[in-house]
C-alpha cells in the first residue's frame, strides 16, 4: 500500500493547498476500487498496484491535469519578445564585459592572467543575473498583463469600432531604439558593476599608463549596487514594454512615464548621497601630475568638479525631463489627430 | 504505410472522442455516481473512459457549476457522489439537441461521398 500512498503524494503535492485533501481521498478510493476491480477477492500483489498505478499514468501528468491554471511563466504572447530581449541583454552582457576585459587589460599587461579569470567568471555569473532579471521582468509583465485580457475575454463582445486602429506610422517604434536602450542599460550596469574605477579620468603619459582617478568613490559605491541593478531591471522592463507593443499608445506612453520617473527617484537618491563620490579627486589628479595646485586648469577643473557634483542630479532630472516632454510632444498630436481623423468613418 | 494511416486516424479519433465525453458524463449523472463507478458505467456502453481523464474532468464540471457533489461517508471507504445540478441538466438538454442537429448534418455530408 506504500505506493499507492506514495503516488497520491506525488500528485496532491503539485495541487493547491485547498483541493489537495479533497483529492487525496477520491484517489485513494478510486484506486482501492480499481485494485479490487482486479483482483476480485484475492490478495493485492505488488504487480496488481504497479498495473494500476500505470494505467492512471504518470503522477506528473494526473497533477496536470488537475491543475486549471496556465502553467508557464512566460506565455505565447510575449515569448517571442522576451527572447528577442533575452539575446540582446546576453550579447550586451558579453560586449560590455569583452570591453572592460579589454580595457583593463591595456591598462595593466602584467596582470592579464587575472583579468582574463575574472573575465571568465563574470560572464558566468553576469550571464545568469541577466537570465534572471530579464525573466523575472517578463514573468512580471506576463502576471500584470494576462489577468485582464482572461477576465475580459470571455464575456466581452468585441465590436468593429473597438478594432484598433492601423497605428500612424509616425507613432511605430523602431525595434533599434529599445535595443539601443537596453544594451546602454547593460552596458552601463557591467561598467558600474566591475570597472567603477574606470569611471572618470585615465591618466596616460608618454603611451605609458599611469593610473585612474575615478569620479566616484569606489568602495562607498558597491553599496549602491543593488540599486544599480535595479535601475538596469527597471530600464530593461521599460524598454521591453516599447518593443512588445511596438507603437506609442497610451498605455506605453504611461508605462514609459512611470518608468522615467521611477528611474529618476533612484538616481537621485544615489546621487545625492554625497559619500558616492570621491573625496580625494583633485588631490589624486595632482598626485598623478596631470594639475599643479595653484595654476589656472586647476581652478578650472576644481571649479567644474565642485559645481558638477550638485548639478548633476538635476541634469539628470533635465534629461529625463526632456525625454518625457519629447514623447509628449511627438506622440500627442499625432494621437489625437489621428483620433480626429477617424471620426467622419463612422 | 498502413500503420501511418492509423496513427492519423488514431490521432483525429481522440479529438472526436474528446468532445462528445462531456455530454456522456452528463448525460449519466441524473442520477448520483462516483467516479469510479461512473467510469464503469460509460465503458458498458461502449464509451471507455480513463480514471485519470474523468476524476479532473469531474471536478471541473464542478467547478463550472453543472455538478454537485457529496462526500457518502456511511459506505466502508468514503466516496465522493457527483450529479447534475439544474444548470447542468439545462445545459444537458440544450448539448442533446444541438448534437442531433449536428449529427444530422455530418451524416447528411457523409451520405453524399
Amino acid at each position: 500500500m506504500d505506493y499507492v500512498q506514495r503516488y497520491i503524494y506525488a500528485v496532491t503535492q503539485k495541487l493547491p493547498e485547498g483541493q489537495r485533501e479533497d483529492i487525496k481521498l477520491e484517489l485513494q478510493g478510486l484506486i482501492e476500487d480499481m485494485l479490487e476491480e482486479r483482483t476480485q477477492g484475492r490478495p493485492v500483489t505488488e504487480g496488481d498496484i504497479e498495473t494500476v498505478l500505470r494505467g492512471l499514468g504518470s503522477p506528473q501528468e494526473l497533477a496536470v491535469k488537475y491543475q486549471v491554471r496556465p502553467r508557464y511563466l512566460i506565455g505565447p504572447a510575449y515569448f517571442d519578445a522576451y527572447i528577442a530581449i533575452l539575446r540582446i541583454v546576453m550579447i550586451s552582457i558579453g560586449i560590455g564585459l569583452t570591453i572592460s576585459f579589454a580595457v583593463q587589460a591595456l591598462i595593466t599587461p602584467a596582470e592579464l592572467l587575472e583579468h582574463f579569470v575574472s573575465y571568465i567568471v563574470s560572464v558566468i555569473t553576469i550571464g545568469v543575473q541577466g537570465f534572471a532579471w530579464v525573466t523575472f521582468s517578463f514573468a512580471i509583465i506576463e502576471y500584470a498583463g494576462v489577468k485582464p485580457k482572461d477576465r475580459g475575454a470571455s464575456e466581452r463582445k468585441w465590436s468593429l469600432a473597438e478594432l484598433p486602429e492601423v497605428p500612424d506610422r509616425r507613432l511605430l517604434i523602431k525595434r533599434s531604439e529599445p535595443i539601443t536602450g537596453i544594451i546602454f542599460a547593460v552596458l552601463f550596469a557591467v561598467l558600474f558593476t566591475f570597472s567603477v574605477e574606470l569611471i572618470g579620468a585615465i591618466i596616460f603619459k608618454d603611451g605609458q599608463f599611469q593610473g585612474t582617478v575615478s569620479v566616484f568613490h569606489t568602495e562607498n559605491f558597491t553599496r549602491y549596487l543593488p540599486l544599480i541593478w535595479g535601475l538596469t531591471a527597471l530600464s530593461i522592463m521599460k524598454e521591453s514594454v516599447k518593443m512588445i507593443f511596438g507603437k506609442w499608445t497610451r498605455g506605453v506612453m504611461l508605462s514609459h512615464m512611470i518608468f522615467n520617473v521611477a528611474l529618476l527617484i533612484l538616481m537621485v537618491i544615489m546621487f545625492k548621497d554625497p559619500a558616492v563620490w570621491n573625496p580625494y579627486f583633485m588631490e589624486q589628479l595632482v598626485q598623478l601630475n596631470v594639475l599643479t595646485p595653484g595654476s589656472e586648469a586647476f581652478e578650472w577643473v576644481e571649479g567644474i568638479w565642485n559645481e558638477g557634483r550638485k548639478w548633476f542630479v538635476y541634469i539628470v532630472g533635465l534629461v529625463t525631463f526632456i525625454d518625457m516632454v519629447t514623447v509628449l510632444v511627438k506622440v500627442y498630436p499625432i494621437r489625437k489627430g489621428s483620433a480626429e481623423h477617424q471620426e467622419p468613418v463612422h | 504505410m498502413m500503420t501511418d494511416i492509423q496513427e492519423v486516424v488514431n490521432g483525429l479519433l481522440q479529438e472526436l472522442r474528446r468532445g462528445t465525453i462531456i455530454i456522456g458524463v452528463l448525460s449519466q449523472l441524473s442520477e448520483p455516481q462516483y467516479g469510479y463507478s461512473l467510469v464503469m458505467i460509460l465503458e458498458e456502453k461502449g464509451m471507455a473512459i480513463d480514471p485519470g481523464t474523468l476524476y479532473p474532468l469531474l471536478r471541473r464540471l464542478e467547478k463550472q457549476g453543472l455538478l454537485e457533489s457529496e462526500w457518502d461517508t456511511t459506505e466502508s471507504r468514503p466516496r465522493k457522489y457527483y450529479r447534475r445540478s439544474e444548470l447542468g441538466t439545462e445545459v444537458y438538454r440544450q448539448l442533446c439537441s444541438d448534437w442531433r442537429e449536428m449529427n444530422r448534418s455530418v451524416e447528411s455530408l457523409l451520405d453524399l461521398n
